[in-house]
């Protein structure tokens, strides 16, 4: 199957054609190119023989001999841990991306191809990791996990205008991680702070970076950009525009539905609709009510309204149709902030809790 | 080097072609509501395709000039009046006319419709928000702190630019006898006759229309699925249908989701005609796939740039 591809392969990447063969050869003095070897190779280290390298073999053929020498490692678990974990890699990972064709057949097979395709494979990762976090950038490497920290302190460090010297390192990294940063730092004239992640915000002056670790080295799973939001509201009759509603149609009592939403935890799942607007889930079940049957013209700025298996907050005065039962004095969004006009952000983790009318004005001032 | 305002007009604002970029926190894209005579108004006055220009609704502003040489221009289906040296003239829409200091523009109502708008040569002196001059009253972002132009304002003009070239353009904004549409998400959540009656029954505009949407009235869709889906996100011309079962059009400003179920899109082609739809108009829905849709936008897309390079 392959014969002729081969041929044609040759013919187009290697080498000269029998024509421009001959008119050097010719220009050299010489009748062949078998000639001018015997002519300019000392006889001595002259290699006559053919090569004993056998027949070529096809992908298929290559991938299964590979394959056949490595079924004879034994691969047993470990548990060393602390950055040594057993990996489960999907075949179609394997072979889109790891083992993808294109990385080593395509154009010729020498090595810029590969290492051009082991590129994409970590541009695609770190996207990806961008996408599924929401961060601004990410990045991956094939280096070690100690080196990558390092590397990236490295870069904080270039881009950092104000000269700083501090960077701060969570001790839930691994301890490799952190020896490779203390050493790296010691040439770059930094000093390295080690603490636990609540730390982070307890330091005054400005740092570098900060590096964390997730999951933590000993396995544990903690969120360090959850924050947890305290927002307060006024449950006051005045602002509750639907509750009674809320209260008949649940079958519940005024009291009763507000258990289910004050000092509960809620999840922020998107902001949207006006501003801001956070869409906060899920609500117990049994206060889970539509919209109103045509939606408001105005609902007040502040207002908490509550709908399906969700709770938002009118960030504006805007239209809308949901049971509102409370309002917060608390600015939601806030366009003067540049950067970072919105309080709540998906998936921030949002608590309510009442507070009196006087508390209300007292706020809002 | 400014205007004054003596009367604001029902609901003037700063507008250029929208702010992007900021959907996920919930704020739309807003900008100049008729996107053709938004880039019409801008040619005209020789002023770049995303200058600022100020937007009126129904009663626009009287502005009174406090500098020689401006040279403006007033698009729309507009009636309007200018007083220069003391002799005040009929206003023509689409030709640009110079105005000098102590002269007057009374820009009446807009004709059968809504919108209309009016700049002058070298534009407004005005920051951006986030990228944009639009004005979205809703969030307060914008120019003038993001608020509606009102009475006694100043507005401030840029540098004075040099050559003042006279410019007009024949265009006659047109009414069309369908606005057409493409088939919504949740087209299905409604009763045979209700998808039936949406496009054979007229609908009325509502005065419960602003840039933020427009309710209608008519014959009530019949929901026979579910009258509420999960919220999720909405583009400019989703008609979304409340329980009550009256349509409502998402127009520039719109919430950026929303949590009725759609029966209906608005064609980007038809979108300049509906939004000029003022209260007690009458319109009819016609169903058209959506390549088509798409074909009658570049179509309308070309008609729009025929139009520009006229000018």
């Amino acid at each position: 199957m392959l014969h002729n591809s081969e041929k044609d392969f040759i013919k187009r990447h290697i080498g000269l054609s029998k024509k421009e063969e001959k008119t050097m050869l010719s220009d050299l003095g010489y009748k062949s190119l078998n000639e001018l070897i015997e002519d300019t190779v000392p006889n001595k280290i002259l290699f006559k023989d053919l090569l004993s390298i056998g027949d070529p073999n096809s992908e298929y053929e290559g991938l299964r001999k590979l394959k056949s020498i490595s079924k004879k490692n034994q691969i047993f678990s470990n548990f060393i841990g602390m950055g040594y974990y057993g990996t489960y890699t999907p075949n179609v990972i394997v072979r889109n991306i790891l083992e993808n064709p294109g990385w080593y057949t395509s154009y010729t097979p020498y090595q810029p191809e590969v290492a051009q395709g082991r590129l994409e494979m970590l541009l695609n990762f770190q996207q990806m990791i961008i996408d599924f976090t929401g961060m601004d950038i990410a990045n991956a490497s094939l280096l070690d996990e100690g080196t990558a920290a390092a590397e990236a302190m490295g870069l904080s460090h270039r881009l950092d205008k104000k000269d700083n010297k501090i960077v701060f390192i969570s001790n839930d990294c691994h301890p490799q991680t952190i020896e490779v940063v203390k050493t790296r730092s010691e040439p770059l004239g930094l000093k390295v702070v080690i603490g636990n992640d609540e730390d982070l915000s307890n330091i005054s002056e400005d740092i570098i970076c900060g590096i964390l670790q997730y999951p933590g080295t000993l396995g544990d799973i903690k969120d360090p950009s959850e924050k947890r939001k305290i927002i307060p509201i006024c449950i006051d009759e005045e602002f509750a525009l639907d509750i009674e509603r809320v209260s008949k149609n649940t079958n519940l009592n005024i009291k009763e539905v507000y258990k289910h939403i004050l000092n509960k935890d809620f999840y922020c799942y998107m902001t949207g609709f006006v501003a801001g607007m956070p869409f906060l889930g899920d609500t117990n079940k049994n206060i889970r009510l539509k919209r109103l049957e045509t939606p408001r013209v105005k609902v007040p700025k502040g207002s908490v309204g509550i709908t399906e298996q969700f709770c938002n907050i009118y960030t504006y005065e805007s239209p809308g149709g949901w049971n509102i039962i409370g309002n917060t004095p608390v600015k939601i969004f806030d366009k003067n902030k540049e950067e970072n006009p919105i309080l709540i952000k998906p998936g921030d983790s949002v608590q309510f809790y009442e507070i009196t009318k006087n508390e209300f004005y007292k706020i809002k001032e | 080097m400014s205007i004054e305002v003596i009367r604001p007009g029902l609901n003037t604002t700063f507008q250029d072609r929208g702010r992007l970029n900021f959907y996920h926190l919930g704020i739309p894209f807003s900008g100049a509501m008729d996107t053709r005579n938004f880039l019409i108004t801008n040619k005209l006055v020789g002023n770049d395709q995303n200058d600022a220009v100020i937007e009126f609704a129904l009663q626009g502003p009287k502005l009174k000039i406090k500098q020689n040489n401006i040279n403006c221009v007033v698009t729309g289906n507009v009636n309007f009046t200018f007083k220069k040296n003391s002799k005040i003239y009929n206003g023509e829409c689409y030709k640009t006319f110079d105005l000098n200091n102590n002269d007057e523009i009374d820009i009446i109502s807009t004709n059968n419709s809504m919108y209309g708008y009016f700049s002058i040569s070298g534009g407004f002196k005005i920051e951006k928000k986030w990228n944009s001059y639009s004005t979205h009253l809703r969030s307060n972002l914008g120019p003038n702190k993001g608020n509606k132009i009102v009475g006694n304002d100043l507005l401030q003009l840029n540098k004075k630019v040099k050559s003042i070239i006279k410019k007009r353009v024949d265009y006659s904004n047109t009414k069309i006898e369908f606005i057409r549409v493409i088939k919504g998400t949740n087209f299905d959540y409604f009763s045979k006759e209700s998808q039936k009656s949406f496009f054979e029954s007229q609908y009325q505009v509502t005065n419960l229309t602003d840039r933020m949407g427009m309710r209608l009235d008519g014959n009530k869709l019949n929901n026979i699925k579910s009258e509420n889906i999960k919220s999720e996100g909405l583009i400019k011309g989703v008609i979304q249908v409340p329980p009550d079962g009256k349509p409502i059009i998402m127009l520039s400003d719109h919430g950026t989701i929303g949590g009725y179920p759609k029966i209906g899109v608005i064609i980007s082609a038809d979108y300049d005609k509906i939004v000029q739809l003022p209260p007690m108009s009458k319109i009819k829905f016609k169903m058209i796939d959506v390549t088509s849709a798409e074909k009658l936008f570049k179509l309308y897309s070309m008609e729009t740039k025929i139009i520009l390079d006229q000018i």
